[in-house]
């Protein structure tokens, strides 16, 4: 018999009962769907010494590098403690500058420990009750969380960013989520970084942490703005390529559905992080797939609010 | 117990295989890539994957709407019997790329053809995936 810890609970399990199951069987609401592994909706994180194979099947593997696993389909082989998400914390405005046209960049120093992985995102909470997602542009050694804040005339918390915070100021943000991040596992696979204007956040976190990880093939980064203007980190980006002949650096005026194909003639075996405006990210994933790039390889973080709100209750 | 098709594919990692391939042809071939010019192509793959799963006779994982359902916007738009058939010449292929035994395919397109008119919106059928009947 196994034990389940949910939510500073222990939980004995039955055999041939799932993790779902039990947890439900013992009054707590888990979301669900299909009951057998295949929706996703359960989706959790663990932590445990051993998971069943099936408790991970068709999960990607930065998912399952972050303990997770499907409740509905694992009937746990050992004691499995299910990971509530990390409550906000607050943080401090460190650092504030104009990055390009309507282009904010945002450093936080966390008064707590915070833990995420360079590639993820976090909700910037406003005080009012709304809350946005921003990718992190920083890796955890900075020491601070760099955020590039695209400023939406009408949004409820870019202008508030861009016109209200002040450095120094203390911010509510929430956990790291997300499945876009770089695994060392595999220093010999070559990257194909495409970001959409601010798109580029998470992809600058993802090149820089692939570096310090000693990536040795090849990692090309298309940056793609609507405007000259919008290509911001252009100097800095020049320079990481100076530094290390292995790393290609593309600015592109326009959209960069196919601007990729230059320096990737065949992506089939290519690992893909695609970031930023949903259309253009969406144009690029299909033809960066239709030339041969393979879905577990394509990581597609795509910026609307409601889809990545989607994306973290799953 | 006969074996299914299903099995006869390899499964669920082969069938995810095949689904995958089958896409990538789908979206680079122009006779019926406009058809998903609106996808989400991951997704719509998934669920493309789970309905051939349930109706090749493996577990029913199908959580989508009834053929008719999922394709009348695309009737609308002009899908016919054309594309139902390069539909089939990319699976055909797909299969095939991925050694699927060429008996199996050919009793996999039996079965295809069997959807015909409820993809095409002739045939109102099941509420869920048509169960290989064998």
């Amino acid at each position: 018999m196994t034990t389940i810890f949910f939510g500073g609970t222990a939980y004995e399990c039955q055999p041939g009962e799932s993790v779902l199951e039990c947890l439900e069987r013992n009054g707590q609401q888990l979301p669900s769907l299909c009951r057998s592994g295949t929706c996703r909706v359960c989706q959790q994180r663990c932590i445990t010494d051993e998971l069943p194979g099936a408790a991970t099947f068709g999960l990607r593997e930065t998912a399952i590098a972050d303990g997770g696993f499907l409740p509905c389909v694992c009937e746990p082989v050992a004691d499995i403690e299910v990971r509530q998400p990390a409550a906000p914390v607050v943080a401090t405005v460190v650092e504030k500058s104009e990055l390009a046209p309507a282009t904010v960049r945002i450093r936080l120093t966390p008064e707590s420990e915070y833990d995420y992985r360079a590639g993820q995102h976090l909700t910037v909470h406003h005080p009012a009750g709304a809350s946005r997602p921003y990718s992190l542009a920083s890796i955890p050694t900075d020491g601070y969380l760099e955020l590039h804040v695209q400023v939406i005339a009408d949004g409820e918390v870019s202008p508030w960013i861009a016109n209200d915070v002040q450095v120094g100021e203390q911010l509510l943000v929430g956990s790291a989520q997300g499945e876009s991040f770089y695994l060392p596992g595999d220093p010999e696979q070559p990257l194909l970084l495409v970001g959409v204007g601010t798109g580029l956040a998470p992809l600058y976190g993802i090149l820089r942490d692939a570096l310090n990880h000693k990536h040795r093939a090849p990692i090309v980064v298309v940056h793609a703005g609507e405007t000259s203007e919008g290509l911001y980190y252009e100097h800095e980006l020049h320079s990481i390529a100076a530094r290390h002949r292995h790393v290609a650096y593309a600015p592109v005026v326009g959209a960069p559905t196919t601007a990729w194909r230059d320096h990737v003639p065949d992506p089939s075996e290519w690992r893909v992080f695609l970031s930023g405006a949903p259309r253009a990210v969406q144009a690029t994933r299909k033809a960066v797939f239709a030339a041969g790039a393979t879905m577990r390889n394509l990581y597609v973080d795509p910026f609307t609010p409601t889809a990545r709100a989607a994306a973290s209750a799953s | 117990m006969n074996e299914t098709l299903f099995d006869r594919m390899g499964g669920i990692d082969a069938i995810t295989d095949v689904v995958e391939l089958l896409y990538r042809k789908v979206l680079r071939d122009d006779r019926v890539a406009r058809f998903f010019d609106d996808a989400d192509v991951e997704a719509q793959s998934q669920l493309h994957r789970n309905f051939l799963v349930a109706v090749l006779g493996g577990p029913d994982n199908y959580a989508g709407r009834t053929l008719g359902a999922a394709h009348s916007n695309l009737v609308d738009c002009g899908l016919g019997d054309y594309h139902f058939d390069v539909m089939n010449e990319l699976f055909t292929d797909a299969m095939l790329d991925l050694d699927v035994s060429s008996e199996t395919v050919s009793d996999v397109m039996t079965l295809m053809e069997r959807l015909r008119g409820e993809v095409l919106g002739r045939t109102t059928v099941s509420s869920g995936p048509t169960r290989e009947s064998s």
